[in-house]
C-alpha cells in the first residue's frame, strides 16, 4: 500500500496523521450532529449510543432484550404490578465523585419530571411511573399510576442514565456540555458539529455480567468525530484516520465487507424497524383491498436489492424480528404477487385499460413521500414507486424537508412513506396504532387494536404478553395498513485490530469492553 | 464623508430591521412544527409535545415572540437554540472563525490565481495562453465544487495521504476546502480581470503613456493594473457576501464547523432562533464588505474622494 510506505516519511516530516490512533486509542467516524449531552432532554435517537458510554442506568439489556443487573443488583416488582423496588450497588461513585444513591436516583426522576425541564424521549419511557421514593440509602421504589409493563425493559434505555446530582444542580441549561455520569467513560470535551471526546473512567468495575468483562475499559480515549456526509464518513475509515464507523452505505458496506479487512457490527436497532404504514382515510387507500393490492405489489427483497445493494434483511412483520412477540408466521401472508394485486384491485371495482386503473371517473393514484435528507427512505420510497408502477398504480413521488414531511403525514396528506420507529418494548406500537397519535399515519383505528394494545401494556406475563402482540400484528397485517420493508440495522464497520465493541438491547453501541490489538 | 459613512451605516441598520422581521415570518410560514421537528419520530407523546411548546415560548402569538425576540436582541441576547440546546451566541462564536477562516482563505487563493490568470490571458490576448487560460476559466466556473471536494479528498486524502479527510480548523484541514472553494470562483474572476485589464489597456492615457516612451512594464503596473483593479474590487465585495454564505457545500463535504452548515441545519431543522440570528448577521457582513469596499475605492482612485 502506497499510504503505509507514506506513513513514516510524512510522520518524520511532522506531517503525522493527528487522527490517527496510539494504543488504545479510537476514532469513531459518527454521522450525525448532536444536540445535547444531556440524556434527559435529547430528542434525538443517535445520540443513545455515545451516552450509553457515559452512563449507566439502573439496568442494561442484552441485544437479546434480557434485563440485567447494572446499577440496580436486584428488584422486585410488587403484586398488583404497580411499584417496583430496585436494591441499589452500594460501591458506585460518578465521575465527578458524587456517590451514586437512591438519593441520587430520585433527584434524576425528579430532574425529568421537573416543570422546567424540556425532556423529551426520557419522560415518554417512564410512562405512568414517574414517581419514585428513597425508601431506604440503596434502596428506591417506583410507583405507577397503572401497569406498565414496558417499563423494566425502557429502563435500560440511554435516555434514563443516572446523572450526578451535584451536576444537574450546578449546570442547569448547560448540564448537556457537563456530562456526568457513572458510565465506563467520562467526558473531556465536545466542540460542536466537529468531535466529542471521551476518556477511560479508572474506577469502573461495575460492567454488566453478560459483557464478560471486570473493571475498567481497556479503549483510554474515544474521540467520535462527526462526519454527516457518508462519502467521506467512508473514505476517513479506508485512509486509516477512523478506526470505527457507523451508518455505512449500503453499497459501501458491501464492497467493504468483501474485502473481508474490516468487522463487520451489523449493531440491530429494535423497534418497528423500517416501514411504511399505509393512509386508511385517504382515497384510494381508503379501500382495504386496494391497501392488500399494494401489500401484494411489493417485493421487499427485491426492494432492498434496488434500493441499499441489498445488505438489509427485509421484513414482513410490523415488530422486528427479536422482539417481544414478532411473529415469523405472520411473514407469510402477503407474499410477492402482482397477479394477486390486480385481480385485488378488479375485485374492488378498478377497471384496467392497460395503462391505468380506473373507477367512477377517478384514476388510481397515490402519493408517496420521503425526507429529502435520507438518501435511504428515498431511495426506498422511490422503489415502492416502482413496484406499484408496475401493475399500473399512478404513483407520484415527492420528497420533502423533515418538518414538511412530519406535518403532511400528521395532517394525512400522503398514502406511503418509509419511516423508522425505534423502541425496546413492542408497547412502541402505540405511538402508530392508537387514536389521538402524532404518528398515527395509517389514520385508521379499530376498538379491539385498542383494547389489545392496552391489554398488551398492562399483562406483566411474558407469554401472555407475547400472544397478545401476535394478535396485534394479525389485525394490523390483516387490514394492511403497515407495510414492512427491512430491518433497522446501524451498519457499523472497525478495524480487525480493534475487539469487543457490542451494543445494548435498542441498538447502542459500547466500548466497555473494547480494545485494540497491540 | 462623514455624512456619507453616517449614512450607509444607518441605511445598514434600517436593513438589519427589515431582513430581521422578514426572515421571523417567512420562517413560521413554511410548513413544519418546531417541537415535532425537535423530536423527529422519536416517542411524541401528545403531553410531551405541548409541555415543550410551552416550555420554549412557541405557544404565545406571533406579535409576542416578535417582539420578545427584538427585545432580546437589543440587549445583544440571541436567546437559545432548540436544536443545539446552547445559547445561539456560543453556536455562532463556534462556527464564525472557521467559516471566516475558510472564506480568507479561499478569497486570497481565488484573487491570486484569478489575477495570474487574467493577466496572463489579457497580455498575451488571441495568443496560445489566453486560449488555454480561458479554456481553464470555464473549467473551473463549470466543475461543481461538491464533485471537486470529493475528487480532492480522494487524491490528496485517501491515495496520498497528505491531508485530513476531515477538515478541521488547522492548516491541514483548511488547503482542500479552501482550494475547492477557491477553484470555483478563479474562473469567473480570471475572466472578469482580463476584460478589466483590456479595456484599460486601449484608454486614452495609457496609449499616451505609451507614447511619451514610458515602458512597457512602467506602464502596465503604473496605469492598466491600477485602473482595472477598480472593478475587480467591487467583485471581490460581492464574492465575500457569496463566499461566507456559499460555504456550505464544501463545509459539507469536508465536515467542517461553519456559519453555512449551521444555517442548514437549523433550517432543515426549524430552530427558529438560530436561523433568524444566522441570517441577520449573514447580511449584515454583506452589507459591511460592500461598504468596506466603497471605502477602499478612494485609495485607489483619488478622482472619487475629490467628488
Amino acid at each position: 500500500m502506497t499510504s503505509k510506505r507514506l506513513l513514516p516519511l510524512l510522520a518524520a516530516l511532522g506531517l503525522a496523521l493527528p487522527g490517527m490512533a496510539h494504543a488504545q486509542e479510537l476514532v469513531v467516524g459518527w454521522a450525525e450532529t448532536n444536540d445535547t449531552l444531556n440524556p434527559v432532554t435529547t430528542g434525538k435517537r443517535n445520540s443513545g449510543p455515545i451516552l450509553s458510554n457515559i452512563f449507566d442506568t439502573l439496568v442494561w439489556i442484552s441485544p437479546e432484550f434480557e434485563v440485567e443487573p447494572l446499577l440496580a443488583e436486584s428488584w422486585t416488582v410488587s403484586e398488583d404490578g404497580l411499584s417496583y423496588v430496585f436494591k441499589l450497588r452500594e460501591d458506585v461513585t460518578f465521575h465527578d465523585g458524587t456517590p451514586f444513591d437512591a438519593a441520587a436516583v430520585v433527584s434524576n426522576i425528579d430532574y425529568i419530571t421537573g416543570e422546567n425541564t424540556q425532556s423529551k424521549i426520557s419522560l415518554g419511557l417512564l410512562g405512568p411511573c414517574a414517581h419514585a421514593e428513597a425508601t431506604g440509602e440503596y434502596e428506591v421504589t417506583f410507583t405507577c399510576d397503572e401497569i406498565y409493563a414496558p417499563l423494566l425493559a425502557q429502563m435500560g434505555e440511554p435516555y434514563l442514565g443516572m446523572q450526578s446530582p451535584a451536576a444537574i444542580e450546578e449546570y442547569g441549561a448547560e448540564l448537556g456540555q457537563h456530562p456526568t455520569g457513572t458510565g465506563p467513560f467520562k467526558f473531556v470535551s465536545w466542540t460542536p458539529g466537529q468531535s466529542i471526546v471521551l476518556e477511560k473512567n479508572p474506577d469502573y468495575h461495575w460492567m454488566a455480567a453478560s459483557l464478560g468483562h471486570e473493571g475498567p475499559a481497556e479503549i483510554e480515549k474515544i474521540t467520535f468525530q462527526i462526519v454527516p456526509n457518508p462519502q467521506s464518513r467512508v473514505q476517513q475509515f479506508q485512509s486509516g484516520q477512523s478506526q470505527v464507523m457507523q451508518q455505512t452505505p449500503g453499497l459501501y458496506w458491501k464492497t467493504l465487507t468483501a474485502t473481508g479487512k474490516y468487522t463487520e457490527l451489523p449493531v440491530e436497532i429494535s423497534g418497528l424497524g423500517i416501514f411504511a404504514p399505509i393512509n386508511a382515510s385517504l382515497f384510494p387507500t381508503d379501500d382495504i383491498l386496494v391497501r392488500k393490492a399494494i401489500m401484494y405489489a411489493v417485493d421487499q427483497k427485491a426492494l432492498i436489492q434496488l434500493a441499499e445493494a441489498g445488505v438489509y434483511p427485509p421484513s414482513y412483520t410490523p415488530l422486528s424480528a427479536g422482539m417481544l412477540g414478532h411473529d415469523e408466521a405472520a411473514a407469510e401472508k402477503y407474499p410477492y404477487d402482482p397477479e394477486k394485486a390486480k385481480s385485488l384491485l378488479k375485485e374492488a371495482g378498478w377497471e384496467f385499460d392497460g395503462t391505468t386503473w380506473t373507477k367512477d371517473g377517478k384514476t388510481l393514484s397515490i402519493k408517496i413521500t420521503a425526507i429529502s435528507g435520507k438518501a435511504h427512505y428515498m431511495a426506498q420510497a422511490q422503489a415502492i414507486q416502482g413496484f406499484l408502477s408496475e401493475i399500473g398504480f399512478d404513483a407520484q413521488f415527492e420528497a420533502l424537508n423533515s418538518p414538511a414531511w412530519l406535518d403532511l403525514n400528521i395532517d394525512g396528506g400522503s398514502t406511503l412513506t418509509p419511516s423508522q420507529y425505534i423502541g425496546v418494548d413492542p408497547d412502541a406500537l402505540h405511538f402508530w396504532f392508537l387514536p389521538d397519535q402524532y404518528f398515527n399515519w395509517s389514520h385508521w383505528t379499530n376498538d379491539e387494536l385498542t383494547d389489545l394494545i392496552y391489554q398488551g401494556r398492562s399483562e406483566l406475563d411474558h407469554d401472555k404478553r407475547a400472544a397478545i402482540y401476535q394478535k396485534i400484528q394479525d389485525i394490523l397485517l390483516d387490514n394492511a395498513v403497515i407495510l414492512p420493508i427491512r430491518q433497522n440495522l446501524d451498519l457499523t464497520l472497525a478495524e480487525k485490530s480493534v475487539t469487543g465493541i457490542t451494543w445494548s438491547g435498542g441498538g447502542f453501541q459500547y466500548f466497555g469492553a473494547a480494545s485494540i490489538a497491540e | 464623508m462623514l455624512s456619507y459613512v453616517a449614512g450607509r451605516l444607518a441605511a445598514i441598520a434600517a436593513l438589519a430591521f427589515g431582513i430581521s422581521g422578514l426572515v421571523f415570518l417567512m420562517l413560521r410560514m413554511i410548513p413544519g412544527d418546531p417541537v415535532l421537528a425537535l423530536l423527529g419520530t422519536q416517542a411524541a407523546n401528545p403531553e410531551v409535545v405541548e409541555r415543550l411548546r410551552r416550555q420554549l415560548g412557541l405557544d404565545e402569538p406571533l406579535a409576542v415572540q416578535y417582539t420578545t425576540w427584538l427585545g432580546n436582541l437589543f440587549r445583544g441576547d440571541f436567546g437559545f437554540s432548540y436544536g443545539q440546546q446552547r445559547p445561539v451566541s456560543e453556536l455562532i462564536a463556534a462556527n464564525f472563525p472557521a467559516t471566516l477562516q475558510l472564506t480568507v482563505c479561499a478569497l486570497f487563493l481565488s484573487v491570486l490565481l484569478g489575477l495570474a490568470i487574467g493577466i496572463v490571458a489579457a497580455l498575451k490576448r488571441n495568443r496560445a495562453a489566453d486560449t488555454l487560460g480561458m479554456g481553464l476559466a470555464l473549467a473551473l466556473m463549470s466543475i461543481p465544487s461538491f464533485w471537486l471536494g470529493l475528487l480532492l479528498i480522494l487524491l490528496f486524502a485517501v491515495t496520498w495521504p497528505i491531508f485530513d479527510v476531515v477538515g478541521g480548523t488547522g492548516f491541514k484541514g483548511v488547503v482542500l476546502p479552501a482550494v475547492t472553494l477557491a477553484l470555483g470562483t478563479v474562473g469567473f474572476n480570471a475572466r472578469f480581470i482580463r476584460s478589466s485589464v483590456l479595456s484599460a489597456q486601449t484608454q486614452k492615457h495609457v496609449i499616451t503613456a505609451r507614447a511619451k516612451g514610458l515602458s512597457r512594464a512602467t506602464v502596465f503596473l503604473r496605469h492598466v493594473l491600477r485602473n482595472s483593479l477598480l472593478p475587480i474590487l467591487t467583485v471581490v465585495g460581492i464574492q465575500v457576501g457569496n463566499l461566507l454564505s456559499g460555504t456550505v457545500v464544501v463545509e459539507t463535504v469536508f465536515s467542517r464547523p461553519g456559519l453555512g452548515r449551521l444555517l442548514v441545519d437549523a433550517i432543515l431543522s426549524k430552530d427558529y432562533l438560530t436561523v433568524q440570528a444566522v441570517v441577520l448577521i449573514i447580511a449584515v457582513i454583506y452589507a459591511g464588505a460592500n461598504f468596506v469596499v466603497d471605502l477602499c475605492y478612494p485609495l485607489l482612485d483619488p478622482r472619487i474622494a475629490r467628488r
